[in-house]
């Protein structure tokens, strides 16, 4: 089926060359503008690939979209929620239908422009093994990310769109509709008193938790890593497996120990320091020292992968470096500063941005230990909420599922940006060099 | 000829739009309307049973039995049954729904406004078979969502080696505590968890205190009454148990226990679910209702379960000939005798089974007095301000008065966002 015949190429000035006239046709219908570039295998699948799409899609795209513009006209028989969901799986199915059909297009223009020259458009055999060729590494991509789309992109969607509804306890199907409000959830949020009254005061502790916690756990890992790669100490294997055992034990596990540990009246942290002669602490109930034991406790859990990472960091460096310092006279510390510290940073610079991302939104360690609390008087949020504890907290008892989705969103963006600030600003992703 | 470029792309555009123009489904908005008439015996009902294992196999039994006695069949599905609420949102309108459900009945407020379940239909005799505080915990807005299986409420233990007979009144017993309690050997009179109002209403309710005030078998949100006088004279007296250091600051339900089943507390207020942990610990010990506060039977909270029609039975009426037997005196019986759950059956707890167990007969007796928790949503909104409120007053913070005055006000605020 190749195309034989060799049209002679138009003139330049004619507007409705071969390529638009192959792409106006292709927009029709997909395979259209094949055709006429004489690829009839090709055009013919395509068309196949159309029709099918169309007929195994169209009335689940008829349902999906109708359902999320409308979100369902009749209570009881229609399901808001479900038909959101259809929706936005119906927009996922239209944009991948889309790429393909924009694939199509430009296929047939690119063909187009290839006959107009003169030349003999690749023929099937040719095709193929440009599309097994070059499609190779999109093929074996694809099945992750379908995955990435159905567990990943999607969810995320849907809470976006959730944030634009009413949907709570009072509008909630199968007994209501949901119906689309705009922004006015953002609005309400900072329009209400419980909120207002101490977003300031939990936005500070948020930012001092997520900067503390993060650069005191990479700190300590960093100085252990350190400590023990000197060539001095010995039992580097027993020293490396005792001191990353906290790792090894599930966080909330260990959260609940503690919690138990930390008790006012009954724990023994609290009787050690009595038989020391110190007095009790209240960990519990005062909103400072729970702050302190909730910063002591997230050390303890965050160390030790901060020590692995910076350890494997350490080993590559190479011993070149220390020598020639050496020789220099530098001191230790000099060492430290001029060596170690900028080779550790530059390698773990994008993990330690995502270990503050982290923290940011540490919901186990606040809410095990003490559920945010000591309650503070006349505030909605205890003394070591954050604000993703204090959010669960205001939406969940409450059922309202649109702010819990709008704050969420105000919150993911808030992370994203200063992520990606950092993460355009660190070397690790300019110079790639630095370390061969 | 730039425009050339873009022709294809508004081509699109159109296409796009006429396809968007042509979309939804195609109904009658008649199909919803329920055909009414005589509906014909059902060849199977379905229920949803909590997933516990001694109680699936309880509700096998039961579920049995009718079949052999009404020739209906019965298919009983474990579940979880707090996650059943949202199963039954998706499920229901599917069709894949039963025909029973069961859930605390403090629930019961949320699954009527989102149409999980319907009412349902039965005679008074029937009602007046069941403890009237059971019955109110089942009625949500004047209308009966089911009928009741199983109540718990607190009641006080207490260790036989250390009292002989529990004090008669609440101040006798106070004293008690004050003349038995040496913190610093570990060594109580009397303790329970109370920073927690769960376990402190029973005080609120002795002094005139309530929650929501009833109006008309309804309750109003707008009056909150935990600032009122009797909440406030609770509060004082809450406030005097942690100030004479009788119950320690910050003590929560499982410290409680464990002191208990190291026999150095004499008594604890504490619900049967903790029976078998007690019993477990050779602790020699009974249990007896609260003792008579202000001169009257303590009002404790209870909590109930039940078995409710689902809003996506097409079986209604065989549906709650079922919820009947589930509940009638023999199947209640059979229940209490594999699981051990205290029935809200009034015949049954005159029966020997019951009155025999010292236990079960002090918190089948302490039930009858008590108030089912408030089963409107709203209630969500009352527990953390009235525990913080409580927790304040417990460790000093605040006085009685002001606390409560700032926990109302904050529950009303919740209240009104809850709503907005």
């Amino acid at each position: 089926m190749v195309d034989s015949q060799v049209e002679t190429a138009s003139k330049p000035d004619r507007p409705w060359g071969k390529p638009q006239i192959a792409a106006c046709l292709s927009v029709l219908s997909m395979g259209l503008g094949q055709l006429y570039n004489r690829q009839w295998a090709k055009g013919v699948f395509f068309l196949l690939i159309q029709f099918s799409y169309l007929g195994v899609f169209f009335d689940f795209l008829n349902i999906g979209l109708w359902g999320i513009v409308t979100l369902g006209t009749i209570p009881k028989l229609d399901h808001s929620i479900l038909l959101l969901a259809q929706g936005i799986i119906s927009l996922l199915i239209i944009a991948l239908g889309l790429v393909f059909y924009f694939l199509n297009i430009r296929d047939a223009y690119k063909v187009g422009k290839i006959r107009e020259r003169g030349e003999e458009p690749p023929g099937i055999k040719e095709t193929y093994q440009t599309v097994t060729g070059y499609g190779y590494p999109y093929l074996l991509v694809a099945p992750g990310l379908f995955l990435l789309i159905a567990v990943v992109v999607f969810p995320l969607l849907f809470m976006i769109f959730l944030a634009f509804t009413n949907y709570d306890l009072y509008h909630s199907p199968p007994a209501k509709l949901v119906d689309w409000v705009g922004f006015d959830n953002f609005f309400n949020l900072f329009r209400s008193e419980l909120w207002q009254n101490s977003f300031i005061s939990v936005f500070q502790w948020t930012v001092v938790f997520t900067l503390v916690s993060t650069t005191v756990q990479f700190g300590l890992g960093l100085f252990l890593a350190i400590l023990i790669h000197q060539k001095r100490v010995r039992f580097k294997k027993f020293w490396r497996t005792v001191l990353i055992l906290p790792w090894a034990v599930p966080a909330f596990v260990s959260i609940l120990v503690f919690t138990s540990l930390f008790d006012n009246t009954f724990g023994p942290i609290n009787a050690m320091l009595t038989s020391l002669g110190l007095g009790g602490v209240p960990w519990m109930t005062d909103p400072f020292w729970t702050k302190i034991a909730i910063l002591l406790i997230q050390f303890w859990l965050g160390f030790p992968f901060s020590m692995a990472l910076c350890t494997g960091v350490l080993q590559g460096i190479s011993s070149d470096l220390y020598e020639a310092a050496e020789v220099d006279g530098a001191t230790p510390f000099q060492k430290f500063r001029s060596i170690t510290l900028p080779l550790v940073l530059y390698a773990t610079a994008p993990v330690l941005i995502t270990q503050y991302a982290f923290n940011f939104n540490n919901f186990n360690i606040i809410y095990l230990f003490n559920e945010g609390g000591p309650p503070i008087p006349g505030s909605t949020a205890g003394g070591t909420d954050i604000l993703i504890s204090w959010v669960y907290k205001l939406t969940f008892d409450s059922f309202k599922y649109n702010y819990a989705a709008a704050v969420t969103i105000i919150i993911a963006l808030v992370v994203m940006s200063i992520s990606v600030y950092q993460f355009r600003r660190t070397r690790s992703f300019k110079e790639e060099d630095l370390i061969q | 000829m730039k425009w050339n470029k873009w022709l294809p792309m508004a081509m699109v555009l159109v296409l796009a739009v006429g396809v968007l123009a042509a979309c939804g489904p195609q109904r009658d908005a008649d199909q919803t309307q329920k055909e009414a008439g005589k509906e014909e015996k059902p060849k199977e009902l379905v229920i949803w049973a909590n997933k516990d294992s001694d109680e699936l196999a309880s509700t096998k039994k039961l579920a049995k039995r009718y079949q052999e006695k009404s020739g209906i069949k019965v298919k009983v599905v474990g579940q979880d049954m707090l996650k059943m609420q949202d199963k039954l949102n998706l499920d229901g309108p599917a069709g894949k729904g039963p025909d029973l459900v069961t859930w605390p009945h403090d629930r019961i407020g949320e699954a009527v406004i989102t149409g999980l379940i319907q009412p349902i239909e039965v005679s008074q005799d029937v009602v007046d078979q069941y403890s009237e505080s059971s019955i109110k915990a089942l009625t949500y807005k004047g209308k009966l969502y089911g009928l009741p299986k199983v109540t718990e409420s607190i009641a006080l233990y207490y260790n036989k080696d250390l009292i002989k007979e529990p004090p008669k009144t609440w101040e006798e017993l106070v004293e008690y505590a004050k003349e038995n309690t040496e913190p610093s050997q570990k060594k109580y009179g009397l303790l329970f968890e109370g920073e927690n109002f769960y376990y402190d209403y029973f005080l609120f309710r002795a002094y005139g205190g309530y929650i929501f005030k009833e109006e008309n078998g309804k309750f109003n949100t707008q009056k909150v009454g935990l600032n009122n006088e009797g909440s406030k004279k609770a509060g004082i007296e809450i406030e005097e148990l942690y100030k004479n250091k009788l119950i320690p600051k910050g003590i929560k339900a499982d410290t409680v226990n464990g002191l208990f089943k190291e026999g150095k507390v004499a008594m604890v207020i504490n619900g049967p679910w903790a029976l078998s942990d007690y019993r477990g610990a050779k602790v020699n010990f009974g249990v007896a209702p609260l003792p008579k506060i202000n001169g009257e039977n303590a009002q404790a909270f209870i909590g109930v379960k039940g078995w409710y029609l689902s809003n996506f039975s097409k079986h209604k009426e065989a549906a709650t000939e079922l919820i009947q037997f589930m509940t009638s005196k023999e199947s209640l019986k059979s229940r209490y005798q594999d699981t051990g759950d205290i029935p809200p059956h009034k015949d049954l707890i005159e029966d020997p089974v019951i009155k025999e167990d010292p236990a079960v007969k002090a918190f089948a007796e302490q039930a009858g007095y008590g108030n089912p928790m408030p089963n409107i949503p709203e209630m969500g909104q009352v527990w953390e301000p009235i525990n913080n409120a409580l927790a304040f007053i417990a460790q000093g913070k605040q006085k009685p008065e002001k606390a409560l005055d700032d926990a109302v006000k904050l529950i009303e605020e919740k209240i009104k966002a809850q709503k907005q």
